[in-house]
């Protein structure tokens, strides 16, 4: 540096130092910047203005310590959420040897509409388009098999939802009749997204029993509707990736809003919740 | 004063629900304050809140008592919202202004000052700028502690704390009267 002692300091030198004094890092900062405590406290008290900019930058320290809490019901919402226990595989397992009873009408009655999941190919072409239009007046389930989404944190999962088709978000938002979900078969499609090849099939056409994994997935909507007090049945279901690995969204309304579900479905362990506004 | 955290985490690390709440509960709001401040956008800042959150409650195991709790905590948040930011950063989108609106119990003129001041002169910075003042001005870490959750030595902590406090003094400068200015800072 080639300052003399008694020479202005240059304005980043300034400012290092009085923040860091504010911070009781003075000291620290002196030598740092070459100097020794008492030689940076001549030099300061030489910058003309020191005095003033110290008073601003505490006031911006300040400023910005200055942060409005949030209000009960968003924090007690964020809370809850975190804190929500997960699902034990050996509930799942109890569940799947007929141990575990459940009510019979709501979730068996969603149970079904996964496995007589609707097409929904919104960025397919228009047949796809009018099969889906069909499909949800008569089924409001639908299962989309997407080969490129990523769902890694709340906020994937959150713009997923605002991107989910403007059907099935009325869907979520509508008051739901449980008669709509008796009605089988119902098509199914699965549609890789993004103008991937996409294949449909009714599932009325075949009686094969689902695989293990499919029927892993279809026990998890009804676990985790449970677990979640969903006040609808499964509204929606698709298949993504998360961490590299797959995952479920499940879409349910719970207290007039959606509520949609990132689940590990070899495990029905949710991963990632989201409750719309 | 009530229940210590290091009490509640260890209550909450064997299983007790209501101590993990409660031990969230209490530091939510700083959790937020911190995300906010690093990512400016609000749903982006709760986003990431509810990632350290979940982060903190599978992982309120491994919390051994040796360092506080909050320096713990705010690690976890930090990593949050610069997971947050650098998401952001890949897939860009557009501004929803209805989304930053304001708490019932929030003075609309002090939030709008808020958002005016502290977020636009935040906003000149880099994000990890931001972290280190918000570490050190909402979580009250002291540099060294924060010199070790971003990895950066304690003298760039410095620098980037008053570098982030003095673009909010030059914008509090700019608006109550330029001529208040007394030192000009190139950025």
């Amino acid at each position: 540096m080639t300052d003399t002692p008694l020479d202005p300091l240059a304005p980043e030198a300034v400012d290092e130092l009085l923040s860091a004094r504010a911070d009781g890092e003075f000291d620290a900062a002196a030598r740092d910047l070459g100097m020794t405590p008492l030689d940076a406290q001549a030099r300061l008290d030489a910058t003309p203005g020191a005095r003033e900019r110290e008073r601003a930058l505490v006031a911006a320290r300040d400023a910005i310590a200055d942060a409005p809490p949030l209000d009960d019901v968003t924090r007690r919402r964020l809370v809850q959420r975190a804190a929500a226990p997960v699902v034990p595989a050996r509930v799942l397992g109890a569940r799947r040897s007929g141990r575990w009873l459940v009510p019979a009408g709501g979730i068996a009655a969603a149970i079904a509409l996964v496995i007589g999941v609707v097409a929904l190919a919104h960025s397919s072409g228009s047949g796809a388009k009018a099969s889906s239009a069909n499909a949800s007046a008569t089924a409001p389930t639908q299962h989309v098999t997407e080969a490129s989404g990523q769902i890694n944190s709340a906020a994937d999962l959150r713009r997923f939802v605002r991107g989910l088709p403007d059907s099935v978000n009325r869907s979520a938002t509508a008051p739901l009749q449980s008669e709509n979900y008796g009605a089988a078969p119902t098509p199914t499609t699965h549609a890789a997204v993004g103008g991937l090849s996409a294949k449909t099939q009714a599932s009325g056409t075949t009686n094969a029993k689902p695989n293990r994994d499919e029927a892993l997935r279809v026990d998890c909507p009804a676990t985790l509707a449970k677990q979640l007090h969903a006040t609808s049945p499964v509204l929606a279901t698709r298949t993504v990736r998360s961490q590299g690995t797959r995952a479920v969204v499940v879409l349910f309304v719970k207290d007039k809003r959606t509520l949609a579900v990132l689940y590990d479905p070899k495990t029905c362990v949710p991963l990632i919740t989201y409750l719309s506004p | 004063m009530g229940t210590p955290d290091a009490d509640l985490a260890a209550a909450a690390a064997r299983g007790d629900r209501r101590a993990l709440e409660d031990l969230l509960d209490r530091h939510t709001d700083r959790v937020f304050a911190i995300c906010r401040r690093v990512l400016i956008d609000r749903e982006d800042a709760l986003d990431a809140t509810q990632e350290a959150l979940i982060a903190v409650a599978r992982r309120i195991g491994t919390f051994d008592g040796r360092a506080q709790f909050t320096t713990w905590l705010y690690r976890v948040a930090m990593n949050a919202a610069l997971d947050e930011s650098r998401r952001r950063a890949r897939r860009p989108l557009p501004i929803d202004l209805n989304t930053d609106r304001a708490s019932a119990d929030v003075p609309i003129d002090s939030l709008v000052a808020d958002r005016v001041d502290v977020d636009a002169a935040l906003a000149t910075i880099p994000v990890e700028f931001r972290a280190a003042v918000a570490l050190r001005d909402l979580g009250g870490l002291d540099y060294a502690d924060i010199a070790e959750i971003l990895g950066i030595p304690p003298g760039t902590v410095r620098s980037r704390i008053a570098r982030g406090r003095a673009a909010l003094a030059d914008r509090l400068g700019n608006r109550d009267d330029p001529s208040h200015r007394h030192t000009e800072r190139s950025t």
